[in-house]
C-alpha cells in the first residue's frame, strides 16, 4: 500500500516536472518569435563607400545612377529601357567560393517599374559576374533594367540583407549561411543629371 | 545521498548523450566524397577516372586566345594554373568538380572568368583510350598561394564518389609574370 | 513464492524470450520494407542482362523492335580520334515501355570501355552526304516524341574513340522500358 503511494508520488513528480520543461521551452519559443517578428526599432545608417560586414559578405555601396549607356559588357539592354547601375566593393569572407550574391541588395523604398532581378557585372573583366573568391575584393555593378521614360527619384536607399552561419544545419547537419536579416541602410544621390553620362 | 546520486547519474548520461551527438558524424560526412590522394607526377586513381599533375604555375597575369579574340586577365591576387593529364576509365566522364583548398582551408572553385581559354579540363568530356592533357585554373589570394590541395571530381559536390586529392609543397609552383595559357597547353 | 506468482513469471519469461526472437525478424522486415523501393529502383536502373545480338540482326526491347543501319567513321583527327557516327532503327510495336526515358546508347570494347555519345560541331557531321537532309534525332528526344505503334524511329549518335578501338566496339542499347535487360549488337561474330 505504501510502496503503492510511494509509486503514485514518484510518478506525479516526473509528469510534473515534465510539464514544467515543455511550458518552458514553448514560452522561450513564444518569446523568441515575438521578439523576431518587432520592427527593426532604427537600421544603422553608412555613407556611400563605407564598409559593412554583413555576414558572408564585406559591402561597401559606392554610387548609383541611371544612363542609357551600354552596360559594362557592351549590351544595351532591353528596348527601350535605362539602366539603374550601383556599383559595389565586396569582398567574400567566407571559406569557399560562390556566387549568391543577389540576395544582398534591396531598394528600398522600391522604385516604380523597376524591374525584380537585376543583372551583376565585374567590373574588371567587364562582364557577368560568376563567382567572387574568398579574400579576393572586387568592384561589382549591379545593374536594374529601368523603363527610359520613367522619372527617377533624386534619391536610392538601399538595405542590406545579411546571413548567419551555422556550423550544423537542422536537417543535414551540413554548415550553412541562413536567417537574412536586413541590417543596414544606405542612402545614394540618383540625379537625373547623372542619365547619360559615362561610366 | 540517493538523490545526489541519481542526480549526478543524469547529468553524466546527459553529459554521454552530447558528447554522441557532437561526435557522430553529420550527413554530409558520412556521405561526403571518397579521397584518393597522391602527390604531383604520380597517377591517381579515382573510380571514373585517373589524374596526373604535371605542374603548378603561378602568375600575376593570363594571356589565352578565345571566341578568335586575345584575353588578358588580371587578379587582385594570383592565377594558379595546374598542369594535368586525365584519363577516363571506364567510362566517358566530364569533370564537374575542380577545387583548390589552401593550407588554412579555404575552398577555391575553378575560375569561370578564363571559360573559353583552351584545353580546359572542366570544359569538355574526357573518353576512354584518349588521354587528356590540359588545364585547371584558380584565383587565389596571395597569402594562400603557398601549398594547397586540388580536388578533382565528376560531379560539382561528390557524393559517395571518389575525389582525387594531389597536395602540393609549399615550393612546388613555378612562377610567371604573365602566363600564356595557349603555349602552356601545347607545348 | 504461490502458485499464482510462478505462473506469472513463467508467463513473462516466455513474453521475453518471443520479443527476442521476433526482434531479428522485426528487424529484417523492416529493412525489406524500407529498402524495397530503392531495391526496385536500381534494379530497373541497372544493366545487368546483356543480350547478344549479331550486329545485323534486329532485337526487340522495351517494345520495339531495334536495328543498326550503320557504324561508320564520319572523321579523323589528328591526335588520333576518330569521330563515329551511329544510326539505329526502331520499329515501335508496343508504345508505353518505349517513351519511358532515360535511354543510354554506347559504344562498349571487350575490356569493358564504354564510349557515351557526344555533341559534335555541326561540320563534322554534315560530311556525310546522306546526312545532310536526315531526320534522325538523337535517343533522348526521339523517346520523348511519343511515337505511335508502328512507327519507325531513326535514331542517330554521334562518338569519340580511338582509331584502334574503333573496329571492336560493340554497339549498346539499355533501354529504360527494357532494364535490367539491355542489347550489345555484337561485332565480328
Amino acid at each position: 500500500m505504501l510502496a503503492a503511494l510511494a509509486t503514485l508520488r514518484k510518478t506525479l513528480f516526473s509528469r510534473f516536472m515534465a510539464g514544467v520543461g515543455g511550458l518552458l521551452a514553448l514560452a522561450l519559443a513564444t518569446v523568441q518569435t515575438i521578439l523576431g517578428a518587432m520592427p527593426a526599432t532604427s537600421l544603422p545608417t553608412v555613407a556611400p563607400g563605407e564598409a559593412i560586414d554583413a555576414g558572408r559578405w564585406r559591402v561597401a555601396v559606392l554610387a548609383a545612377k541611371v544612363s542609357t549607356e551600354p552596360r559594362p559588357d557592351g549590351y544595351r539592354g532591353p528596348q527601350g529601357k535605362a539602366s539603374l547601375s550601383v556599383d559595389l566593393d565586396i569582398l567574400n569572407q567566407t571559406s569557399e567560393s560562390s556566387n549568391v550574391v543577389s540576395r544582398i541588395l534591396t531598394i528600398d523604398p522600391p522604385i516604380a517599374g523597376l524591374e525584380g532581378s537585376p543583372t551583376f557585372y565585374l567590373l574588371r573583366d567587364r562582364s557577368i559576374l560568376n563567382a567572387l573568391h574568398p579574400g579576393l575584393p572586387e568592384r561589382v555593378r549591379v545593374v536594374w533594367a529601368i523603363p527610359a521614360e520613367a522619372v527617377p527619384p533624386d534619391t536610392v536607399r538601399l538595405t542590406i540583407t545579411a546571413e548567419t552561419f551555422k556550423p550544423r544545419d537542422n536537417l543535414l547537419a551540413t554548415p550553412g549561411w541562413f536567417n537574412p536579416k536586413t541590417i543596414a541602410a544606405v542612402t545614394l544621390p540618383l540625379g537625373s543629371a547623372g542619365r547619360g553620362d559615362g561610366s | 545521498m540517493r538523490l545526489l546520486l541519481q542526480f549526478i547519474a543524469i547529468l553524466a548520461a546527459a553529459g554521454m548523450l552530447l558528447g554522441m551527438q557532437r561526435s557522430t558524424p553529420g550527413y554530409a560526412e558520412i556521405t561526403g566524397p571518397l579521397p584518393a590522394s597522391g602527390r604531383p607526377g604520380e597517377t591517381i586513381p579515382a573510380r571514373s577516372f585517373t589524374l596526373t599533375v604535371e605542374k603548378l604555375v603561378l602568375a600575376e597575369r593570363i594571356r589565352y586566345r578565345a571566341y578568335g579574340r586575345d584575353f588578358e586577365r588580371s587578379t587582385t591576387g594570383l592565377w594558379a594554373v595546374v598542369v594535368a593529364r586525365l584519363e577516363a576509365r571506364p567510362e566517358s566522364v566530364s569533370i564537374g568538380g575542380a577545387l583548390w583548398r589552401s593550407t588554412a582551408g579555404f575552398r577555391f572553385e575553378a575560375s569561370q572568368r578564363v571559360a573559353g581559354a583552351p584545353r580546359l579540363l572542366t570544359a569538355g568530356r574526357i573518353e576512354p583510350g584518349l588521354p587528356a592533357r590540359g588545364i585547371l585554373v584558380f584565383e587565389l589570394p596571395r597569402d594562400q598561394a603557398a601549398g594547397g590541395t586540388l580536388l578533382v571530381s565528376t560531379a560539382r559536390w561528390p557524393r559517395l564518389d571518389s575525389q582525387a586529392r594531389v597536395s602540393f609543397a609549399a615550393d612546388a609552383a613555378e612562377s610567371a609574370d604573365v602566363l600564356d595559357l595557349n603555349g602552356l597547353a601545347n607545348e | 513464492m504461490s502458485k499464482a506468482q510462478v505462473q506469472a513469471s513463467a508467463r513473462a519469461m516466455r513474453l521475453r524470450r518471443f520479443s527476442l526472437w521476433a526482434l531479428p525478424v522485426a528487424l529484417i522486415a523492416a529493412l525489406a520494407l524500407r529498402g524495397r523501393e530503392t531495391a526496385t529502383n536500381w534494379w530497373r536502373a541497372s544493366d545487368l542482362f546483356p543480350q547478344p545480338v549479331r550486329f545485323d540482326a534486329s532485337a526487340p526491347l522495351a517494345g520495339a523492335d531495334w536495328r543498326v543501319v550503320s557504324l561508320q567513321r564520319v572523321a579523323e583527327r589528328p591526335d588520333g580520334t576518330t569521330v563515329a557516327l551511329l544510326e539505329l532503327e526502331a520499329t515501335v510495336r508496343d508504345p508505353a515501355p518505349f517513351a519511358l526515358l532515360p535511354c543510354r546508347i554506347a559504344l562498349a570494347d571487350g575490356t569493358g570501355q564504354r564510349w557515351l555519345p557526344t555533341f559534335l560541331a555541326p561540320t563534322e557531321v554534315s560530311r556525310l552526304p546522306s546526312r545532310r537532309n536526315s531526320q534522325a534525332k538523337t535517343c533522348g528526344p526521339a523517346l520523348a516524341s511519343k511515337p505511335e505503334a508502328g512507327a519507325v524511329l531513326a535514331i542517330a549518335e554521334s562518338f569519340l574513340l580511338p582509331r584502334a578501338a574503333f573496329a571492336q566496339v560493340d554497339v549498346v542499347v539499355s533501354l529504360a522500358g527494357g532494364r535490367p535487360h539491355y542489347l550489345r549488337f555484337a561485332r565480328g561474330s
